[in-house]
């Protein structure tokens, strides 16, 4: 705000009061009592106070006692809007925080959490977006990692025998995370055991459903068994939100994800460069909009930013180019590529893992029953290593690793974390045979290990460069 | 009398045995100890080599099928009965699966890496709603060249989740089951006469273990372990099974 505009501050509640004949610390209870809130369209603080000034006129008129109320609220919604129009720009992330004076109102605090969407929770990649926004539920991904309090807060539920991602899921809960707390529903694809069980706990903070999601991806009958799913998920969804969810909204839905996994992809594709023109962090920021902001405008502005990034020059210093695979790298948990990037100078050029571009290189059928195609578009998609037959799980990674002529690869299994852990030997094998040398680690989310991790890292990063030389020197000689 | 298990110490583990079980043995008893002595891995791939068909696993929910199908279900537990430290060891270097898995994989994919050249019961169904670990160690066994079928995992969270056809894809899983198992389709008929066995002899060791509860001292419990253990998969041999039944319910 400035000096010149009072439009949303503290100044626009005080001159509403006082036209409304009311203490400023009274105008939110007393909004909370209206009926029917009255329409408030004046951006400005002048011109609003001039609207409600002629609606208290009409309102006396008709000799509405509760006018009073209505206005307060409308001048309540009327902020609201604004500030959601703003929000809507610059996307709303989890943990949001209200601050200043306003945020002492506690009609707005109220209203502003009184949106008309249904707010929806999810926990795995799997779980088709297109019929979350089809039925205009307001969505978020539950991949929020990387924290040891959260975790410690999971364990009132887990033994130590469970994963620090599926801790860290039910730890927000236990932790009271506001966001979390807020949804009206979790659904949850059954991806494995240990997440099964973290839902199940989960559904005694917050209603949650659970889906089947087939191993045999390549069998016909999963597929069609898929869809039968499916087709629940949207009468869940329906049930929930009192809103018909008809093929061609998912159609539609289906087209608009699949243009920004085409501009996610085409991100990625400027790390093939030289000099990568992004860094591994800042891709896995831009995929995290993905799984939480609606996609109209996230579509815009991934457009506009991919343009901007496109004519930037491919000049300067190659770095080292390192692949992270394994198991999923939460939101939050930023440490090891912190390490890789900011520690040695490397960079992570791509990703094998559901939280990185690994989802983002096929699209979803667009023609025919749409829910046939996200069946198969699911299952179709770069497999996580629950899927079978695991194979197609270690060729797509080293696929990836020689499209992005990596240098060598870091995997990651985050310690209890059956799907990536257990087969680590093929994965490790496979890029040996590539000539890709392998760092494996087994990871969590405590700290002590910040040191072990930056030597080891350190070294890994030294034996690449090292490599590099030596190649450079024979090809230099020949 | 002793009621107290005695292992004999100077026998392998795997060899150890309910031999030195002494106690107030009733008849039945000292039958159950037999027939489940009788049932190893070793025995059934006698079995085998007489013309019988075996798997590994099969031995839940789906074990009137597979006896339906003239197999064999061979419990996975035999592959933790012996070696399992030797076992554990070799498939932590073999398979670099990290320490942090639980002892019953890894002795699982220890034991069919040892056999894989010469394990005549080379077949194995996995229903797929299993644990990852276990799922996953199955995927190495048939990169080790085990045949291995996969029945479709689908889960029923919720009561209201299991819906028609739900249970009409579990069918046709099944269904595949009788294929790879005897390349025909199982006769309805047989599969419905091992139901009813199955549904007996659950009624039979509800009978004895209520029984148990009024002369606990009459049955001790590793009599009941083995009671279990058997009713998972009858130790190979049914009849004799539900034979053993009548006569501890009798006894």
């Amino acid at each position: 705000m400035n000096d010149k505009c009072a439009a949303g501050t503290g100044r626009f509640w005080e001159k509403a009061a006082v036209v409304l004949g009311l203490e400023v610390d009274h105008l939110g209870p007393v909004a909370l009592t209206a009926k029917a809130p009255a329409q408030v369209s004046s951006q400005c603080v002048v011109f609003a106070e001039s609207e409600v000034i002629s609606l208290r006129a009409r309102g006396e008129k008709a000799g509405d006692d509760s006018v009073r109320a209505n206005i307060a609220a409308g001048i309540h919604y009327s902020a609201a809007r604004r500030v959601q129009n703003l929000l809507g720009r610059v996307g709303i992330e989890p943990d949001l925080l209200f601050s200043g004076g306003v945020s002492n109102n506690l009609g707005m605090s109220i209203i502003h959490s009184k949106d008309k969407h249904k707010k929806v929770g999810y926990l795995c990649g799997y779980t088709p977006l297109e019929l979350l926004n089809a039925a205009g539920v307001k969505h978020v991904r539950l991949f929020r990692g990387g924290n040891p309090e959260t975790v410690a807060h999971g364990e009132f539920y887990t033994q130590s025998i469970a994963c620090d991602f599926s801790k860290s899921c039910i730890g927000a809960f236990q932790g009271g995370d506001p966001l979390h707390l807020a949804l009206d529903k979790i659904y949850n694809f059954h991806t494995c055991a240990t997440m099964k069980r973290a839902s199940e706990v989960i559904d005694q903070f917050v209603p949650t459903q659970m889906y089947s999601l087939p191993k045999l991806r390549l069998e016909p009958d999963s597929r069609k068994f898929f869809r039968d799913e499916l087709l629940v998920f949207r009468s869940d969804l329906e049930e929930l939100t009192g809103k018909k969810i008809s093929d061609s909204d998912v159609h539609e839905q289906i087209v608009l994800r699949n243009k920004l996994r085409r501009v996610l992809k085409k991100f990625s594709e400027l790390r093939k460069r030289i000099t990568p023109v992004l860094t591994g962090r800042k891709y896995l920021d831009l995929v995290r909009g993905y799984y939480y902001l609606a996609p109209e405008e996230l579509l815009q502005t991934y457009e506009h930013l991919y343009h901007q990034l496109r004519e930037t020059p491919d000049r300067g210093k190659k770095p080292v180019r390192v692949m992270m695979s394994g198991s999923i790298i939460a939101d939050g948990d930023r440490r090891l590529i912190e390490i890789i990037e900011k520690g040695t100078g490397a960079r992570v050029v791509v990703e094998d893992h559901c939280t990185g571009v690994r989802p983002f290189n096929h699209t979803i059928r667009e023609t025919g029953d749409p829910f046939q195609a996200l069946a198969d578009g699911d299952l179709d998609q770069a497999p996580c290593a629950r899927m079978k037959p695991i194979e197609d799980s270690v060729e797509l990674s080293t696929q990836l690793a020689q499209e992005y002529d990596v240098e060598g690869v870091v995997y990651v299994s985050l310690k209890f974390c059956a799907c990536y852990g257990i087969p680590q030997k093929l994965f490790i094998e496979a890029f040996q045979k590539l000539g890709v040398p392998v760092l494996a680690l087994s990871g969590d989310y405590s700290q002590s290990d910040q040191g072990q991790l930056t030597t080891r890292v350190e070294a890994f990063i030294d034996v690449l460069q090292e490599k590099r030389s030596k190649v450079n020197e024979q090809y230099a000689s020949a | 009398m002793s009621n107290t298990l005695v292992l004999n110490s100077s026998e392998t583990e795997h060899e150890s045995s309910w031999r030195t079980y002494k106690r107030r043995e009733l008849p039945a008893i000292t039958k159950l100890v037999s027939l489940r002595e009788a049932y190893t891995f070793h025995s059934v791939e006698r079995a085998v080599d007489q013309g019988k068909t075996a798997i590994w696993g099969g031995t839940a929910w789906e074990l009137p099928l597979i006896y339906a199908c003239d197999t064999i279900p061979v419990g996975i537990m035999e592959l933790w009965r012996g070696d399992s430290r030797k076992t554990e060891a070799i498939t932590e270097n073999a398979f670099q699966i990290p320490n942090e898995f639980c002892s019953m994989i890894k002795t699982i994919i220890g034991r069919l890496h040892l056999r894989k050249d010469q394990d005549r019961i080379n077949r194995i169904l996995v229903f797929n709603a299993v644990s990852e670990p276990v799922s996953i160690v199955f995927e190495l066994a048939r990169q080790e060249g085990y045949d291995v079928h996969l029945i479709e995992g689908v889960s029923t969270f919720k009561a209201r989740d299991k819906r028609p056809e739900v249970i009409q894809f579990v069918v046709r899983e099944l269904q595949k089951v009788a294929l790879w198992l005897t390349g025909k389709p199982v006769e309805e008929e047989r599969l419905s006469q091992e139901i009813r066995r199955k549904n007996g002899i659950s009624a039979k060791v509800r009978r004895i273990l209520e029984l148990r509860s009024k002369t606990p001292l009459d049955m001790p419990g590793y009599a009941v372990l083995l009671l279990m253990y058997g009713y998972f998969h009858y130790f190979g041999d049914p009849a004799m099974f539900s034979d053993l039944l009548d006569q501890m319910g009798g006894d």
